[in-house]
Protein backbone atom coordinates (compact mmCIF):
# COMPACT_ATOMS: atom_id res chain seq x y z
CA UNK A 1 0.00 0.00 0.00
CA UNK A 2 1.80 3.34 -1.36
CA UNK A 3 0.85 6.97 -0.57
CA UNK A 4 -1.88 8.53 -3.27
CA UNK A 5 0.36 11.57 -5.17
CA UNK A 6 -2.51 13.86 -2.79
CA UNK A 7 -0.64 12.92 0.47
CA UNK A 8 2.59 15.05 -0.87
CA UNK A 9 0.83 18.41 1.06
CA UNK A 10 1.03 16.35 3.62
CA UNK A 11 4.47 15.14 3.39
CA UNK A 12 5.63 18.81 3.03
CA UNK A 13 3.63 20.26 6.21
CA UNK A 14 5.29 17.40 8.40
CA UNK A 15 8.73 18.04 7.41
CA UNK A 16 8.54 21.70 7.98
CA UNK A 17 7.27 20.89 11.70
CA UNK A 18 9.63 18.26 12.33
CA UNK A 19 12.48 21.14 10.77
CA UNK A 20 11.06 23.49 13.19
CA UNK A 21 10.99 20.82 16.48
CA UNK A 22 14.79 20.68 15.28
CA UNK A 23 15.18 24.03 15.55
CA UNK A 24 13.47 24.33 18.63
CA UNK A 25 15.46 21.67 20.33
CA UNK A 26 19.05 22.78 18.45
CA UNK A 27 18.37 26.63 20.20
CA UNK A 28 17.11 25.21 23.81
CA UNK A 29 19.13 21.97 24.56
CA UNK A 30 22.79 23.04 26.36
CA UNK A 31 24.19 19.33 25.56
CA UNK A 32 26.20 19.28 22.39
CA UNK A 33 25.57 15.70 21.61
CA UNK A 34 21.78 16.96 21.39
CA UNK A 35 22.47 19.75 19.48
CA UNK A 36 24.02 17.19 17.05
CA UNK A 37 21.06 15.38 17.20
CA UNK A 38 18.53 18.18 16.93
CA UNK A 39 20.92 18.91 13.25
CA UNK A 40 20.16 15.31 12.36
CA UNK A 41 16.17 16.10 12.91
CA UNK A 42 16.68 19.26 10.66
CA UNK A 43 18.40 17.37 7.77
CA UNK A 44 16.01 14.69 7.48
CA UNK A 45 12.99 16.72 7.66
CA UNK A 46 14.77 18.00 4.73
CA UNK A 47 15.47 14.98 2.98
CA UNK A 48 11.87 13.65 3.80
CA UNK A 49 10.84 17.19 1.91
CA UNK A 50 12.92 16.48 -0.56
CA UNK A 51 11.65 13.04 -1.10
CA UNK A 52 7.91 14.18 -1.42
CA UNK A 53 8.90 16.48 -4.12
CA UNK A 54 10.74 13.85 -5.87
CA UNK A 55 7.79 11.80 -5.99
CA UNK A 56 5.64 14.46 -6.91
CA UNK A 57 8.25 15.59 -9.94
CA UNK A 58 8.47 11.80 -10.61
CA UNK A 59 12.17 12.82 -11.30
CA UNK A 60 15.34 10.82 -9.55
CA UNK A 61 17.86 13.97 -8.84
CA UNK A 62 15.74 14.78 -5.63
CA UNK A 63 16.88 11.10 -4.34
CA UNK A 64 20.49 11.36 -5.30
CA UNK A 65 20.51 14.90 -3.30
CA UNK A 66 19.21 12.73 -0.12
CA UNK A 67 21.78 10.14 -0.58
CA UNK A 68 24.16 12.81 -0.64
CA UNK A 69 23.13 14.28 2.15
CA UNK A 70 23.37 11.32 4.19
CA UNK A 71 26.99 10.72 3.02
CA UNK A 72 27.70 14.77 4.22
CA UNK A 73 25.78 14.16 7.58
CA UNK A 74 27.98 10.91 7.95
CA UNK A 75 31.30 12.77 7.77
CA UNK A 76 29.81 15.66 9.68
CA UNK A 77 29.18 13.40 12.62
CA UNK A 78 32.66 11.67 12.41
CA UNK A 79 34.76 15.02 12.30
CA UNK A 80 32.05 16.75 14.90
CA UNK A 81 32.33 13.21 17.46
CA UNK A 82 36.49 13.85 16.69
CA UNK A 83 36.29 17.55 18.00
CA UNK A 84 34.22 16.86 20.79
CA UNK A 85 36.10 14.11 21.82
CA UNK A 86 39.26 16.03 21.40
CA UNK A 87 38.19 18.83 23.65
CA UNK A 88 37.56 16.33 26.19
CA UNK A 89 40.62 14.63 25.77
CA UNK A 90 42.32 18.05 25.77
CA UNK A 91 40.21 19.69 29.21
CA UNK A 92 38.88 17.02 30.65
CA UNK A 93 35.64 18.82 30.41
CA UNK A 94 32.28 16.52 29.23
CA UNK A 95 31.08 18.75 26.04
CA UNK A 96 27.79 16.26 26.69
CA UNK A 97 26.66 17.25 29.58
CA UNK A 98 26.18 21.02 30.44
CA UNK A 99 28.54 22.43 33.40
CA UNK B 1 -14.64 15.46 -4.84
CA UNK B 2 -11.74 12.83 -5.30
CA UNK B 3 -11.85 10.59 -2.20
CA UNK B 4 -9.72 7.87 -3.65
CA UNK B 5 -6.79 8.05 -1.04
CA UNK B 6 -9.37 6.89 2.35
CA UNK B 7 -7.99 3.73 1.34
CA UNK B 8 -6.20 3.33 5.16
CA UNK B 9 -2.99 5.25 4.19
CA UNK B 10 -4.61 8.25 5.67
CA UNK B 11 -5.15 6.44 8.71
CA UNK B 12 -1.37 4.82 7.89
CA UNK B 13 0.05 8.63 7.66
CA UNK B 14 -1.79 10.34 10.72
CA UNK B 15 -0.74 7.25 13.02
CA UNK B 16 3.16 7.27 11.38
CA UNK B 17 2.91 10.67 11.54
CA UNK B 18 1.78 10.98 15.88
CA UNK B 19 4.50 8.19 16.52
CA UNK B 20 7.06 10.33 14.75
CA UNK B 21 5.97 13.60 16.32
CA UNK B 22 5.94 11.03 19.63
CA UNK B 23 9.71 10.20 19.36
CA UNK B 24 10.81 14.00 18.05
CA UNK B 25 9.80 15.02 21.21
CA UNK B 26 11.22 12.80 23.54
CA UNK B 27 14.53 13.75 21.51
CA UNK B 28 14.08 17.40 22.53
CA UNK B 29 12.67 17.11 25.87
CA UNK B 30 14.03 13.69 27.55
CA UNK B 31 16.77 14.71 29.97
CA UNK B 32 19.34 11.97 29.02
CA UNK B 33 20.98 12.04 26.12
CA UNK B 34 21.20 8.64 25.84
CA UNK B 35 17.67 7.99 25.66
CA UNK B 36 17.64 10.94 23.62
CA UNK B 37 19.73 9.25 21.10
CA UNK B 38 17.71 6.13 20.88
CA UNK B 39 14.58 7.80 20.14
CA UNK B 40 15.95 9.41 17.20
CA UNK B 41 17.07 5.70 16.24
CA UNK B 42 13.36 4.73 16.72
CA UNK B 43 12.32 8.07 14.38
CA UNK B 44 14.47 7.17 11.85
CA UNK B 45 12.61 3.95 11.48
CA UNK B 46 9.84 5.44 11.34
CA UNK B 47 11.18 7.74 8.85
CA UNK B 48 12.03 5.01 6.85
CA UNK B 49 8.70 3.63 7.01
CA UNK B 50 7.76 6.73 5.27
CA UNK B 51 10.17 6.24 2.31
CA UNK B 52 8.82 3.17 2.30
CA UNK B 53 5.25 4.17 1.63
CA UNK B 54 6.06 6.84 -0.95
CA UNK B 55 7.93 3.95 -2.76
CA UNK B 56 11.82 4.50 -2.27
CA UNK B 57 12.39 1.40 -1.14
CA UNK B 58 16.29 2.27 -1.47
CA UNK B 59 16.26 5.57 0.47
CA UNK B 60 14.57 3.54 3.20
CA UNK B 61 17.01 0.73 3.57
CA UNK B 62 19.84 3.47 2.94
CA UNK B 63 18.46 5.23 6.22
CA UNK B 64 18.06 1.95 8.59
CA UNK B 65 21.46 1.28 7.07
CA UNK B 66 23.36 4.59 7.45
CA UNK B 67 21.92 6.23 10.02
CA UNK B 68 20.60 4.08 12.40
CA UNK B 69 22.93 1.45 11.85
CA UNK B 70 26.32 3.61 11.55
CA UNK B 71 25.97 7.26 12.58
CA UNK B 72 23.63 6.57 15.63
CA UNK B 73 25.76 3.95 16.81
CA UNK B 74 28.70 5.92 16.30
CA UNK B 75 27.14 8.81 18.50
CA UNK B 76 25.74 6.20 21.39
CA UNK B 77 29.26 4.72 21.29
CA UNK B 78 30.57 8.32 22.24
CA UNK B 79 28.42 8.80 24.89
CA UNK B 80 28.60 5.50 26.51
CA UNK B 81 32.51 6.04 26.49
CA UNK B 82 32.32 9.96 28.17
CA UNK B 83 29.84 8.67 30.31
CA UNK B 84 27.53 11.52 29.60
CA UNK B 85 25.07 13.02 32.36
CA UNK B 86 21.03 13.96 32.24
CA UNK B 87 20.66 17.40 31.24
CA UNK B 88 18.81 19.33 33.95
CA UNK B 89 17.47 22.29 32.53
CA UNK B 90 15.84 20.65 29.65
CA UNK B 91 12.25 21.51 30.99
CA UNK B 92 12.93 25.02 30.71
CA UNK B 93 10.63 26.63 28.79
CA UNK B 94 11.11 29.67 27.21
CA UNK B 95 8.83 32.25 24.88
CA UNK B 96 11.45 33.83 23.50
CA UNK B 97 12.74 30.52 21.47
CA UNK B 98 9.10 30.52 20.45
CA UNK B 99 9.11 33.74 18.90
CA UNK B 100 12.17 33.24 17.06
CA UNK B 101 10.39 30.35 14.98
CA UNK B 102 7.42 32.27 14.04
CA UNK B 103 9.14 34.63 11.50
CA UNK B 104 10.25 31.40 9.88
CA UNK B 105 6.57 29.94 9.71
CA UNK B 106 5.30 32.93 8.52
CA UNK B 107 7.75 32.90 5.62
CA UNK B 108 7.08 29.47 5.00
CA UNK B 109 3.14 30.84 4.58
CA UNK B 110 3.95 32.99 2.28
CA UNK B 111 6.41 31.01 -0.09
CA UNK B 112 4.63 27.78 -0.14
CA UNK B 113 1.78 28.39 -2.96
CA UNK B 114 4.46 30.26 -5.17
CA UNK B 115 6.38 26.81 -4.72
CA UNK B 116 3.11 24.63 -5.06
CA UNK B 117 1.93 26.42 -8.23
CA UNK B 118 5.79 26.64 -9.36
CA UNK B 119 4.53 22.98 -10.91
CA UNK B 120 2.31 24.17 -12.96
CA UNK B 121 4.70 26.38 -14.62
CA UNK B 122 7.96 24.05 -14.55
CA UNK B 123 7.94 21.25 -18.05
CA UNK B 124 9.23 18.40 -15.71
CA UNK B 125 10.07 15.03 -17.85
CA UNK B 126 9.90 12.70 -15.85
CA UNK B 127 12.31 10.04 -14.98
CA UNK B 128 9.26 7.48 -13.36
CA UNK B 129 5.99 6.42 -13.54
CA UNK B 130 3.68 5.71 -10.59
CA UNK B 131 3.09 2.91 -12.34
CA UNK B 132 6.93 1.93 -12.10
CA UNK B 133 6.40 3.28 -8.91
CA UNK B 134 4.18 0.55 -7.50
CA UNK B 135 5.21 -2.26 -8.75
CA UNK B 136 8.86 -1.86 -7.68
CA UNK B 137 10.61 -1.47 -11.38
CA UNK B 138 11.76 2.22 -10.26
CA UNK B 139 14.53 1.09 -8.03
CA UNK B 140 16.51 -0.60 -11.50
CA UNK B 141 16.23 3.04 -12.56
CA UNK B 142 17.30 4.33 -9.92
CA UNK B 143 20.74 2.42 -9.86
CA UNK B 144 20.73 3.42 -13.44
CA UNK B 145 20.66 6.98 -12.86
CA UNK B 146 23.24 6.89 -9.83
CA UNK B 147 25.41 4.26 -10.97
CA UNK B 148 26.34 5.40 -14.61
CA UNK B 149 24.30 8.76 -15.37
CA UNK B 150 25.88 10.57 -11.89
CA UNK B 151 28.76 8.45 -11.32
CA UNK B 152 30.96 11.35 -10.04
CA UNK B 153 28.58 12.08 -7.54
CA UNK B 154 29.71 9.08 -6.21
CA UNK B 155 33.35 9.26 -6.76
CA UNK B 156 32.99 12.67 -4.35
CA UNK B 157 31.02 10.89 -1.80
CA UNK B 158 33.83 8.45 -1.68
CA UNK B 159 36.43 11.02 -1.40
CA UNK B 160 34.48 12.81 1.03
CA UNK B 161 34.71 10.26 3.19
CA UNK B 162 37.95 9.18 3.24
CA UNK B 163 39.16 12.30 3.98
CA UNK B 164 36.24 12.65 6.82
CA UNK B 165 38.11 9.67 8.06
CA UNK B 166 41.82 10.93 7.77
CA UNK B 167 40.69 13.86 9.55
CA UNK B 168 39.22 11.92 12.67
CA UNK B 169 42.00 9.92 12.85
CA UNK B 170 44.44 13.22 13.13
CA UNK B 171 42.28 14.74 15.90
CA UNK B 172 42.16 11.50 17.59
CA UNK B 173 45.47 10.49 17.26
CA UNK B 174 46.97 13.23 19.24
CA UNK B 175 49.01 12.92 21.74
CA UNK B 176 48.33 14.46 25.33
CA UNK B 177 50.65 17.41 26.43
CA UNK B 178 52.52 17.19 29.19
CA UNK B 179 52.31 19.53 32.39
Amino acid sequence: MHFHPTFVPHLLVFSFILFLMGLYGFLTRRSALVNFICLEVMINAGNLALAAFSYQYQLLSGVLLIFTLIGIAAVEAVVGLGLIWLLHHKTRVNPFSPS
Amino acid sequence: MDLSFFDGSLLLFSVLSFVSFGFTLLVLFHPNPLYAAFSFVAWLITLSVFYLQIGFEYLAMLQILIYAGAIMVLFIFIMMLLNTKADRDVWQFSLKNIFTLLPLGGIFWMVSPILWNFKNELKVFPDFTFTELQNGAVQEKIATFFYEKHFLVFESLGVLLFVGIIIALGLTSQKEEKN
